[in-house]
């Protein structure tokens, strides 16, 4: 699941799409029996409390941790690795009394993991869809534990002691992580929301751990690697969704040397333009933040490259410059071909890939990257 | 040269076979429409077998769609969808599960269709289906998931049944459940790819939740599918197996499609079994032919090979001719027997349903195999039923060109050579008769039934040769032409015994199914008076519909006892579980109230009292078809899978019952609410007082209890009855067939007599009789070959129907049968052969009156 995939309908895999639309636009359904769950919206003012606001947010109606990481073995093999799980709540309260008790829809649960494997030049890409049901999937809200069957991220210990692990197979790999949060969480956005367009509530609760320590392993085809490297991690949860003018957006995280990561997005409308209210957050090395507005920052595409699967034509390298902050990154993905499509996903696809990071000009790299794209294959899409 | 041989071949077929079939065309056409009924019985009732079988196994592999392995329970329907925890090792291997409620599922309207529960979030590759929308074109790769299936009380209509209902999405359908009814909307209407053509398209899918409450399954499922993926399935068996508890079985989708082939084996075989006798009914009619044509032209054979005409040209010629009438009766026969599939599928249909498995069959689905089966058989029979006339042929002599004596005296010395081999076979008939089953199909039955039939027709010769004569002298006492027909029919023996024998067999089927048919539905009448002693029986609406699952909550049993008139209540519940690989019925009985109120029957001839009150704890009572068919008796173990585990019953004792083939197994009922955990009742039998009034208590019953079906024992009994015959209504029309081939023989062979009978025709001509004296003749050859056949087909006919019922029927189903004999029927058709028979002479008559004198007895 992409960052942003419940705020937009196009970009998602059509068994996902039809929960969405289900989720998150009663007039597209029928008017059943049953009566709908009303959700609390993302408002300004909203009060952070950790570990609290890990746990999952029932009240809510969508919400999504999403871990994305660079790491790396002893003999220098890199990994790209995302894990993402998804939680979206059911247009209906359940029938009371009738259906038996595990299989009632309160909410679904996704997850997507994909590890890039870059000098096998393999990326590979998993999915999960369940509902609670029998302990299939679930996100609770009296811990930091979410799993999707086997799947999960739990948060262990308090103080400096606290860990979180992540677990996450497919067929032929999977990953096995300790993270150790270096900085104290960052929210996004001005007064607790994280504004997606102009209206209000059209907004989200959104904060992140910039900057993880990882240990662990990766196993691939059947072997374990030890691997260590960074990881970041995002918590987003709301209840609205994208206006009909925008297209997709990119996103883009990137942890920096000296300790400094940068999070931009940016929400691309039909005329191609980028919506007003996209913005970013510059994180200092001491956990201090500053939100940037969309004039504080600029983003040129420097390579094209046109995915051979779906036809979508995707920006394959850019830079970024902040003016104010002195800062200008060139990003360079580690393979080009990480675009996400499954068997689910008939026709719809997005990139979501692990980038090097080079600052101000420097041959080697210094820094690590995530970047998002979606709404690219939107064309591919219709012709089917 | 060559040339020249071939060419003189080719109009020695043109000349010598194609002129003198069609110089017989009355004759051959019977022969043919002989062989093409048997062979469309044969073809229509397989490909109805057939059909069934396979609706079901498709129906199986459509529901299945990627299953390759599930998990089914033992001991029940259902199984504690909990197991569904244990079962996290599998993602871990790569194996994809999914639980599914595969149930039936009453309609408002009466009609059962079925309904699956999916767990829609499973992994798409499990359940594909599409849904009819024209506004887009959804591709045909599956996992289409639209929305509003998870709206409440949503569910997705089968293509048919949303026609039926003419319903589109949006509307709504009302459903029977086990206590009232529901309410549900549909969400959209499926196209027959997938999922969405099993069952016909007589289906409703909902999520799972919705189908657990509908049908009463809260907390349970049917099934776990499971797609094994990694191609390591064995393995992954082996695991489930030590993981699941033991009454749950570690299967394919085919372990049910077998299971079903195994439980309506017996009931198949039987059908095809009794066509077979079409069959040899046919076979004889060809016989007849081919001997008669060799008889009646060994003069023309005997000059071909005295001009020096080979063998083999002559054996050639005749085979030609044998496989000529065959071919043309069996390709008659396949496109008679593809109109009449349909007509046989409908009438086998609802007795599949009902004993069996509710799969629509509402249409046939030939294979072409069934076809070649068919062709085959026909051709073969053809070939066999040929070979003594083809060999007779063959054995001509050129010298014995003009003797056409030589055959009769042959057969005259051979007829008690002929009874000898006759009585060995009649021997061998009873030796079979007393062999068991084979791989539970009665062999040596269907042996004993051939060996009957082969043995009654070899002592025919004898038999006629003596009566024959005894007969003509009798005849003669009253008019010279009496006298004159029967030792015509003497002096023709080979003709005679043939035409009887074919007359007999044909006679012997009917008279045979005749007497089963009777005996069964006698002993089932009885069955039911005897047994069926509660004056009301209460039912939920959905089972009185036809859904077996449907259940009642136990309370109503105190709340109908409750009511004043009402002696006893007692509640009875069943379920199909599986023993040995096979389903059987398992019941549990209030045996308190049974040994006060009840009269079952049972083997050992004990009261129902004592059996009913010395079944306590662990102990059973099976029905008759059940010990018969599992080799069970009183006393024995009897190991059964309960919810969670397995427990050792006593046989107790086997009673009689009708009811099912696969057999009751009844328990008490504190028992099995202990281990199967299902407090539930299926039916409730009601006894009232002595002083009480029916009508009134069911009107209070009612009030009551509401929405309930209450059926009097009387309207119990009609139900039953029209079961039974609804069960046998392909039998009756075998019947039918029987007797329109044993006519068609009788014709056959009077046309065959006349035929041949010119030259003593001719030679009477000129010794002064009139034609009406010819033809009286002809009429009174009919009535004697009508009588041989009718005597000869009765005492056969009795002798095949014992088979029928005490050994076929027994080691197949496992009945007691009560004799009875029809005698009013047998009496009633075997008039109606002797009248058919001679009204049949009137065409063989008018031949033969027109007989012209001077002109045949020339060369005489």
């Amino acid at each position: 699941m992409s960052r942003f995939g419940f705020f937009n309908l196009f970009r998602l895999s059509r068994l996902i799409l039809a929960l969405i639309c289900l989720l998150t636009n009663s007039s597209l359904s029928l008017a059943a029996e049953g009566e709908a769950k009303v959700y609390k919206k993302a408002l300004p003012g909203y009060k952070y409390e950790f570990p609290r606001d890990h746990f999952s947010h029932d009240q809510f109606k969508t919400e999504w941790w999403y871990y994305t990481g660079h790491l790396q073995a002893k003999d220098k093999r890199r990994f790209g690795f995302e894990l993402t799980f998804f939680r979206t709540g059911a247009e209906y309260e359940p029938v009371k009394g009738k259906s038996s008790k595990p299989w009632a829809l309160d909410n679904f649960y996704l997850a997507h993991f994909a590890l890039t494997d870059e000098s096998g030049k393999v990326f590979r890409f998993y999915e999960k869809l369940n509902r609670k049901g029998l302990k299939f999937a679930d996100a609770r809200q009296d811990a930091y534990y979410v799993y999707n069957e086997g799947w999960s991220v739990a948060r262990l210990g308090e103080g400096d002691k606290e860990r979180f692990i992540l677990k996450a197979d497919g067929r032929d790999c999977g990953i096995y992580l300790m993270l150790q949060s270096l900085k104290p969480p960052v929210v996004h956005g001005e007064n607790g929301v994280s504004q997606k367009a102009s209206c209000l509530g059209c907004a989200s609760h959104y904060y992140s751990m910039s900057r993880l320590k990882a240990d662990g392993m990766v196993i691939v085809g059947d072997k374990p690697v030890a691997v260590e490297g960074l990881a970041w991690m995002d918590h987003e949860f709301g209840s609205n969704q994208l206006t009909s003018e925008q297209t997709g957006w990119d996103w883009y995280s990137i942890q920096l040397k000296g300790n400094r990561e940068l999070m931009l997005y940016v929400m691309r409308r039909e005329d191609g333009s980028f919506e007003k209210q996209s913005s970013g957050t510059l994180v200092y090395a001491d956990g201090k933040s500053r939100h940037l507005k969309l004039n504080d920052f600029k983003i040129v595409k420097t390579d094209t490259w046109k995915s051979p699967k779906t036809g979508g034509e995707y920006p394959m390298g850019w830079s970024i410059e902040v003016p104010s902050e002195k800062l200008s990154l060139k990003l360079v993905p580690l393979l080009r071909d990480q675009e996400l499509t499954t068997a689910r996903s008939t026709g719809v696809s997005y990139w979501e890939g692990a980038v090097d990071v080079f600052e101000g000009g420097e041959k080697a790299a210094s820094g690590n990257g995530y970047v998002e794209m979606t709404g690219y294959s939107e064309k591919f899409t219709k012709k089917l | 040269m060559a040339d020249g041989a071939s060419d003189f071949r080719l109009k020695l077929f043109r000349n010598f076979v194609l002129r003198d079939i069609r110089r017989n065309m009355v004759r051959t056409g019977l022969t043919v429409a002989g062989i093409a009924l048997g062979v469309a019985v044969f073809l229509a009732i397989s490909i109805a077998n057939d059909t069934a079988l396979s609706r079901f196994r498709q129906t199986v592999s459509q529901v299945a769609g990627k299953a390759d392995l599930e998990l089914l329970p033992l001991s029940s329907d259902s199984m504690d969808e909990n197991i569904l925890g244990d079962l996290y090792f599998l993602s871990q291997v790569g194996v994809k599960f999914a639980p599914i409620i595969d149930e039936h599922l009453v309609l408002k309207n009466g009609e059962v269709v079925q309904i699956i529960g999916l767990d829609m979030l499973a992994d798409p590759e499990f359940k594909r289906y599409e849904e009819n929308d024209e506004d887009q074109s959804k591709d045909s790769n599956g996992g289409e998931l639209d929305s509003s299936v998870f709206a409440p009380n949503s569910a997705l209509v089968g293509g048919a049944l949303a026609e039926r209902l003419a319903v589109k999405a949006g509307d709504f359908i009302t459903c029977l459940t086990g206590d009232g009814e529901a309410r549900l909307k549909v969400a959209g209407v499926m196209s027959k790819s997938g999922l969405g053509g099993a069952y016909s398209g007589n289906l409703l899918v909902t999520d799972l939740p919705l189908a657990q409450s509908l049908t009463g399954l809260a907390g349970r499922v049917s099934r776990i599918d499971m797609i094994s993926g990694s191609g390591n399935t064995a393995a992954i068996a082996e695991k489930l197996k030590a993981v699941v508890p033991p009454d749950i079985m570690v299967g394919s989708p085919d372990t049910r499609s077998e299971q079903a082939s195994k439980m309506t084996k017996s009931f198949e075989y039987n059908l095809l079994a009794l066509t077979l006798i079409a069959l040899m009914v046919g076979m004889f009619l060809i016989y007849n032919t081919m001997t008669i044509t060799v008889l009646r032209r060994r003069p023309e054979i005997g000059v071909l090979r005295a001009l020096g005409v080979d063998r083999r040209v002559i054996l050639q010629m005749f085979l030609f001719e044998a496989l000529f009438i065959g071919a043309l009766g069996t390709v008659f026969g396949l496109i008679l027997g593809a109109f009449l599939s349909q007509g046989a599928l409908m009438a086998v249909a609802q007795t599949f349903q009902y004993f069996y498995f509710k799969v629509p069959l509402e249409k046939v689905s030939p294979d072409l195999f069934q076809y070649l089966l068919a062709f085959a058989v026909g051709m073969s029979l053809t070939l066999i039923a040929s070979l003594p006339p083809l060999f007779e042929a063959v054995a001509v002599a050129p010298a014995e060109a003009t003797r056409r004596a030589s055959f009769e005296s042959r057969l005259r010395l051979a007829r008690g050579w002929l009874f000898a081999v006759g009585l060995l076979c009649l021997a061998l008939c009873y030796w079979s008769s007393l062999q068991g089953p084979v791989f539970e199909f009665p062999f040596f039955g269907y042996l004993a039934a051939f060996l009957s039939i082969v043995g009654a027709s070899l002592l025919m010769p004898l038999l006629l040769s003596l009566t024959l004569p005894a007969l003509a002298r009798f005849l003669g006492r009253f008019s010279p032409r009496g006298r004159l027909a029967a030792s015509s029919l003497s002096g023709t023996l080979s003709r005679t015994a043939v035409a009887s024998a074919s007359l007999m067999i044909g006679i012997a089927m009917m008279v045979s199914l005749a007497i089963m048919i009777s005996s069964f539905r006698k002993t089932v009448t009885q069955w039911i008076d005897q047994s069926f002693q509660a004056d009301l029986w209460m039912q939920s609406q959905a089972r009185a519909a036809g859904n077996k699952g449907a259940r009642l909550p136990e309370r109503l049993v105190k709340e109908v006892a409750a009511v004043p008139g009402v002696a006893a209540a007692e509640g009875f519940v069943d379920r199909r579980i599986i023993y040995k690989d096979m389903p059987v019925f398992l019941g549990a009985a209030d045996f308190d109230v049974l040994a006060r109120f009840g009269n079952q029957l049972f083997l050992s001839k004990r009261s129902n009292k004592e059996v009913c009150e010395s079944m306590q704890g662990l102990r059973a009572i099976i029905s008759e078809p059940f010990a018969v068919r599992r080799n069970l008796k009183r006393g024995d173990k009897l190991a059964l899978d309960v919810e969670g585990g397995k427990r050792d019953f006593i046989v107790e004792d086997v009673f009689y019952d009708y009811a099912s083939d696969l057999g009751y197994i009844i328990i008490p009922r504190d028992v099995y609410k202990d281990l199967y955990r299902d407090d539930q009742v299926s039916n409730v039998a009601i006894y009232l007082d002595a002083t009480a009034d029916l009508a009134k208590v069911k009107g209070e019953l009612y009030r009551r209890l509401g929405n309930l079906s209450i059926s009097s024992t009387q309207e119990l009994r009609k139900q039953a009855i029209t079961i039974f015959d609804r069960t046998f209504a392909i039998t009756y029309a075998l019947h039918t067939i029987a007797v329109v081939v044993s006519i068609l023989s009788v014709m056959n062979a009077l046309f065959a007599l006349t035929l041949e009978s010119k030259r003593e025709f001719a030679i009477l001509r000129y010794l002064g009789a009139a034609g009406k004296d010819l033809a009286s003749i002809v009429y009174t050859q009919a009535a004697i070959l009508a009588l041989s056949g009718n005597i000869g087909g009765i005492a056969l006919g009795y002798i095949l129907s014992l088979l029928l019922t005490h050994v076929i029927n027994k080691q197949s189903f496992g009945w007691s049968v009560q004799y009875s004999i029809p005698f009013d029927f047998i009496v009633q058709s075997s008039f109606l052969v002797l009248v058919t028979a001679v009204a049949s002479a009137a065409l063989p008559a008018k031949v033969a009156a027109k007989t012209p004198a001077p002109e045949v007895i020339r060369d005489e």
